[in-house]
């Protein structure tokens, strides 16, 4: 008991003096799941409308698979990406392995069904009215579109939230195509693992405070935004 | 007039370009950057910190960056073999003839040399202090049945421990040997807990000693020997790799004042490593 | 003597199995008013929804000064021209102002005309009061009006209302009786679709009655 109390106060000791190496590796994982998530978002939303508006043959399967990949594990992205990236393999050429950018697109495919059939959920829980007063009035399609988000937005947000929580936290995609290179690819969750394998668990304990404090945030937020979605309806 | 929820409608939309943009940028900027090294070393290796003391020295000196990627000697190898780093750094002597024999390193380097010890329980049930040597250490060990915790992951110091039991020409069985595929320092934990004996390199046995009850128990013969080696990979096989910057590397690890920085790390008051490239 | 601003002809649609529209004619003139009664779900709706362009036929054919063509060719001109309100009209999350203003930011109109226009469709509806206040907040009764300023300020040649005097008190009919009246005055064409033909006396010019996919004319002024 003893020894985990003094871990924990190393721990925050090395929080709070703005220890240069957590920082940057917090840094580090903000940047790139937040690039991820702003890049994947307007595009799983379209698609989320598309299915929702759409009239083609296959949506109920598209939208099956879409929820079966919800809870992918993310060694298996890791993995099958992995040997996409790897020289010899398909798209080898770009050298993309061991680079943020690589992580970033792994987060992507990561989060895309989550917010794909999150996003979907709102969209079809929005007034049909919404879309047809913009587009009667005169709006054109992307434009009613976009309307349509804005009076779900909190809805879409939700979902933003939530697909935000599932890649900053993940490990499988890090480890195995970002390698946990110091000062490059290492993140909050790769050098928690990797910490936890040498025995240093004084900074595994900081990064792991961190990350419970954002997961903690996160939540908060989701159910302000919970609360908030009664009202505005 | 035009309120505040029109322009967030509008934004949203610019966003996505600029976005697509952004993207773009992203992807092509490496291109821009200097190449960096890529090396793909073991976890022993790495997390004795002389890398990172001794690279920087390296990187200063010729400009180069490097990526050090520390993972087990088999995976180190793997990337090798994959063209995915353009170095590595591992110790584990067989593997590594085999590998350059299959043609995939080129210009193998001896680096340095440390040795493995044997750790277990302060009161040594098993009687192995003062020993002879590693194998009858070993033998003693498995005749008492007492528990043993293994790497059991095709690592350099795993390898070196199944080449020790191969010798003592018995089989560990599963009652008292424990393979937990993990990594040295976890291994050593685990170990603690248990009350184990162990196989670990020196460098993981001097960061973490102190947070341990486990005591250095053997070491010492030459059978414990542990040499590192530095090789190429084979610029034939993949015509984009950095074979200019892992050279470069090899270069100055070998060269005096790489040798020369090795000698001089220290862990826990200890040296560690000793150069070998250059025969004195 | 009056030429009909749009004709649409043979209009047909079926919905899950059944066959609600079968050939129905509809002229629309300028400034006159036409009334459409009939049971509920008898497919009053979606003959408005289709009119408006919001909903696709199986067959359908527009008559623009004498010219027929296709509906999937016609429509997207003629759509701009037409409006389509709901019975229960649905309020953007913004204020009064910018539910009014939501669908000038197509027209081309510079910011200082946008301003203006604004200004004179909430006065005309009386809604200058109530101009920056969260629509949503707002009663159904002027919610309704909002919806009606909303088309109105577009100045769209037919206007389509969809049981607009339903579960509305007195004073709110009074009121939307008078922006009818008004809309007409302006040349609108009305196609008003309620169950309650006194309501709408002295405006309407043609009744009609939706019955077996086709329509029946009731009574002409």
């Amino acid at each position: 008991m003893n020894g985990l109390l003094l871990t924990t106060q190393q721990a925050l000791q090395l929080l709070f003096t703005g220890d240069p190496e957590l920082w940057s590796i917090v840094l580090l994982s903000f940047s790139v799941s937040l690039k991820a998530i702003l890049l994947t978002t307007p595009f799983a939303f379209l698609v989320s409308f598309a299915l929702s508006h759409g009239k083609f043959p296959g949506i109920r399967i598209i939208l099956a698979i879409f929820n079966s990949l919800l809870s992918v594990p993310t060694v298996v992205i890791g993995l099958f990406l992995y040997v996409l990236l790897t020289r010899q393999g398909p798209f080898g050429d770009l050298r993309l392995l061991f680079t943020q950018t690589a992580m970033i697109i792994g987060q992507m495919i990561l989060c895309f069904p989550t917010l794909v059939a999150l996003g979907y959920a709102a969209i079809q829980a929005a007034d049909r009215r919404v879309w047809e007063t913009a587009r009667t009035l005169g709006a054109p399609p992307w434009f009613s579109m976009l309307t349509v988000f804005f009076e779900v937005r909190f809805a879409l947000l939700a979902a933003v939230l939530t697909g935000f929580g599932r890649i900053i936290s993940e490990i499988g995609i890090s480890m195995m195509i970002g390698g946990n290179i110091m000062g490059y690819t290492r993140n909050i969750t790769t050098a928690i693992a990797m910490e936890t394998s040498k025995g240093e668990f004084a900074q595994g304990i900081a990064l792991g405070l961190v990350l419970l404090l954002l997961s903690f945030l996160l939540t908060a937020l989701l159910s302000y935004l919970q609360g908030h979605k009664e009202f505005a309806a | 007039m035009m309120s505040i929820n029109i322009v967030i409608r509008f934004d949203k939309f610019l966003v996505k370009k600029y976005l697509l943009w952004f993207l773009f940028c992203y992807l092509n900027s490496g291109i821009i950057q200097a190449e960096p090294i890529r090396l793909a070393t073991t976890t022993s290796t790495d997390n004795s910190g002389l890398l990172r003391e001794i690279i920087p020295h390296f990187e200063q000196k010729t400009g180069n960056v490097v990526h050090v990627l520390s993972v087990g000697t088999g995976h180190a190898l793997r990337l090798g073999q994959d063209g995915n780093v353009d170095v590595v750094l591992v110790h584990a002597p067989n593997a590594e003839m085999h590998w350059v024999e299959a043609g995939y390193g080129v210009n193998r380097r001896s680096v340095m040399v440390n040795d493995f010890v044997i750790l277990g329980p302060e009161n040594d049930p098993a009687g192995i202090r003062g020993e002879r040597n590693a194998v009858k250490t070993l033998q003693k060990i498995a005749r008492g049945k007492h528990i043993f915790v293994s790497r059991g992951d095709d690592s350099g110091t795993h390898k070196k421990e199944m080449a020790l039991w191969k010798k003592t020409r018995m089989k560990p069985s599963v009652t008292w040997y424990r393979e937990t595929g993990q990594g040295m320092g976890r291994v050593l934990q685990m170990a603690d807990e248990l009350n184990a004996y162990t196989i670990s390199d020196r460098g993981t046995w001097l960061v973490l000693r102190s947070k341990l009850s486990l005591k250095l128990l053997f070491e010492g013969d030459p059978e414990l020997h542990n040499p590192y080696s530095i090789i190429a990979v084979n610029p034939s096989r993949y015509p984009g790799i950095n074979y200019m910057g892992a050279m470069s590397l090899i270069a100055w690890l070998t060269s005096v004042d790489g040798q020369n920085q090795i000698r001089k790390f220290k862990l826990d008051g200890q040296s560690l490593f000793f150069p070998s490239a250059i025969l004195d | 003597m009056n030429e009909p601003l749009l004709v649409f002809r043979e209009i047909e649609k079926s919905f899950s199995g059944s066959q609600i529209l079968c050939g129905v004619d509809l002229s629309l003139y300028p400034g006159k008013c036409i009334l459409l009664s009939g049971k509920n779900g008898v497919g009053k709706t979606i003959l408005l929804k289709i009119i408006a362009g919001l909903e696709i036929p199986d067959l359908a054919k527009i008559e623009i000064s004498g010219k027929t063509n296709s509906w999937e060719k016609a429509v997207r001109s003629v759509r701009k021209e037409i409006i389509y309100l709901h019975q229960h009209p649905i309020m953007f999350s913004s204020t009064v102002e910018s539910n009014v203003a939501y669908g000038l930011r197509f027209a081309s109109l510079n910011r200082k005309q946008r301003r203006e226009s604004v200004d004179e469709a909430l006065e005309w509806a009386g809604l200058t009061d109530v101009a920056k206040k969260q629509a949503k907040t707002l009663s159904g009764g002027v919610q309704q009006r909002v919806a009606f300023t909303r088309a109105w300020i577009l100045k769209p040649k037919v206007l389509l209302l969809d049981e607009p005097m339903a579960n509305m008190d007195h004073e709110s009919r009074e009121q939307t009786y008078q922006l009818l009246v008004r809309m007409k005055s302006a040349g609108m064409s009305l196609v008003i679709t309620s169950h309650f033909m006194q309501y709408f006396e002295g405006i309407v010019d043609q009744h009609f009655q939706l019955k077996n996919g086709a329509l029946e004319l009731k009574s002409k002024s």
